[in-house]
């Protein structure tokens, strides 16, 4: 999988996160793959927030009454919010 | 001189090896140790041949507290196995040396208390987890789950005086928590105390009509309390086990199915058995143990925790939520860990759009994204502490 030429948006969390990992251990000192390993981060975060609200709604909807994951889920709606809708 | 064990074993005109010598009994033994405050642990991994799995020994101050069997990922299993055993090994000592670091940086919050406590109980390691325990109930007097917890290591040592002493006045503290009036009558069960064990049960299930555990236990009291007759006749069910049953059947449509065959005290008492090994099944509090510790670590330890460590325990929780755990408790650890994986995501990216605008590349783009780097983090950081665990 070559960093520069992959649709980033089409990689599982896993696969982002084995690519910047793999690539952070090439002794490269070429920008460019810097930057695209940059946008891969970014996009890994977005996943994660991904993840995380689906754990929490799977929460509720095995307990609707779970307080625990509903305040969660209020947090990380009102953080994705407060940020820049296009960013990460 | 044969000795007379090898002659014995001549007498049926064959040769019997009396050890397994001769067999190839390959060793894949790793072993560690750590020193903390005056006690020493020493961690052993081993593949077992019998037992065909990976296993992990705990010793403390030289004496075996535990064995168990290494909860391996999908990904580990396909390793050669020396690796296999490597890696619990290392997992493991990672997680111990952890822990016993964190008891000086937990400070008094006693969430942090508790949950570092449940992972020692979770490791037999009784000490440490009695003192966390007390330390969360001496700070938190309605702290039900600590009581509940160190009553358990109560129990564990042998010592239910202890535990009932404990229980009691959390119960006088608490007197509108079902659990530690569950948790009571258990302790009381365990004495053979059946009129103060029904008491705090029907106050449980008072509290809370739908506490099935709490109706499992009423149900064992009823059937220990019966007499047998002497002739050996079968003792019909009695009517308080099958009313306490027809009340679980209402949350248990197999149950509800089999209710009408159980004619005997023999039918009951089975029944009992397979609901209370479901109920057992059920249990999470290894994996809970195993899920504290992270967050704790997180929050308190971060940087001690590296990011391949999260996503291997990541990986193995969403494996254990996949094979028949799914339980809204360990979904909403699962969410908040994604949440604190986040984190080390926006650190690679710092990095790396640090190095393009040290090299002039792409600039603008370059410092848009610092920019909403220092926002993301900012923000990751404030939501992990207010996350609810």
């Amino acid at each position: 999988m070559d960093i520069n030429t992959v649709d980033l948006g089409s990689l599982s969390l896993e696969e982002l996160s084995s690519l910047i990992i793999r690539t952070g251990k090439e002794p490269s000192v070429d920008p460019a793959l810097e930057f695209q390993r940059g946008k891969a981060a970014f996009m890994a975060v977005r996943k994660c927030w991904e993840e995380a609200r689906s754990n929490y709604r799977s929460a509720l909807s095995l307990n609707p009454s779970f307080q625990k994951s509903l305040k969660n889920l209020e947090l990380l709606d009102s953080m994705v919010l407060k940020l820049d809708p296009n960013s990460p | 001189m044969a000795s007379s064990l090898q002659e014995d074993l001549n007498f049926f005109g064959q040769s019997i090896p009396t050890t397994e010598e001769g067999l190839p009994r390959e060793s894949f033994s790793q072993k560690a140790s750590l020193s903390w405050e005056g006690d020493s642990y020493q961690l052993e991994s081993d593949y077992d041949l019998d037992e065909k799995q990976v296993y992990t020994c705990l010793y403390r101050n030289g004496a075996l507290v535990l064995y168990q069997p290494a909860d391996l990922t999908l990904e580990q299993t396909h390793r050669p196995l020396a690796e296999q055993v490597l890696s619990v090994l290392q997992q493991e000592l990672d997680q111990l040396n952890a822990a016993l670091r964190l008891r000086s940086r937990i400070g008094k919050n006693p969430q942090f208390l508790n949950g570092l406590g449940l992972y020692f109980y979770s490791k037999n390691l009784w000490e440490e987890a009695h003192d966390l325990f007390r330390k969360a109930i001496e700070r938190k007097s309605d702290f039900s789950e600590a009581y509940r917890n160190l009553s358990n290591v109560f129990l564990k040592l042998g010592l239910p005086e202890k535990s009932l002493q404990l229980l009691e006045m959390a119960v006088h503290l608490n007197p509108s928590f079902a659990d530690l009036h569950n948790a009571l009558a258990w302790v009381y069960l365990e004495c053979g105390q059946h009129a103060d064990a029904r008491t705090h049960l029907e106050t449980a299930i008072g509290l809370n009509s739908r506490y099935y555990e709490a109706y499992l236990n009423l149900c064992l009291s009823y059937l220990q309390s019966c007499q047998h007759p002497d002739d050996g006749q079968h003792l019909p069910a009695p009517e308080e086990t099958l009313e306490i049953l027809r009340k679980l059947a209402s949350q248990d449509d197999e149950l509800k199915e089999r209710l009408p065959k159980l004619t005997s005290w023999e039918d009951i008492s089975r029944q009992y058995l397979i609901l209370k090994d479901q109920q057992a099944r059920r249990d999470t509090t290894t994996i809970r143990a195993s899920c504290e510790l992270i967050y704790i670590r997180y929050l308190k330890d971060r940087e001690n925790l590296g990011g391949q460590s999260l996503k291997s325990f990541i990986s193995w929780l969403s494996e254990k939520i996949a094979k028949g755990n799914n339980y809204a408790d360990l979904r909403n650890y699962l969410g908040s860990f994604c949440l604190f994986w986040a984190s080390y995501f926006v650190e690679n990216a710092k990095h790396s759009f640090r190095k393009c605008v040290k090299a002039g590349y792409n600039l603008e783009q370059g410092r848009k994204r610092e920019k909403q780097i220092r926002r993301l983090e900012k923000s990751i950081k404030e939501i992990s502490t207010r996350l609810l665990i």
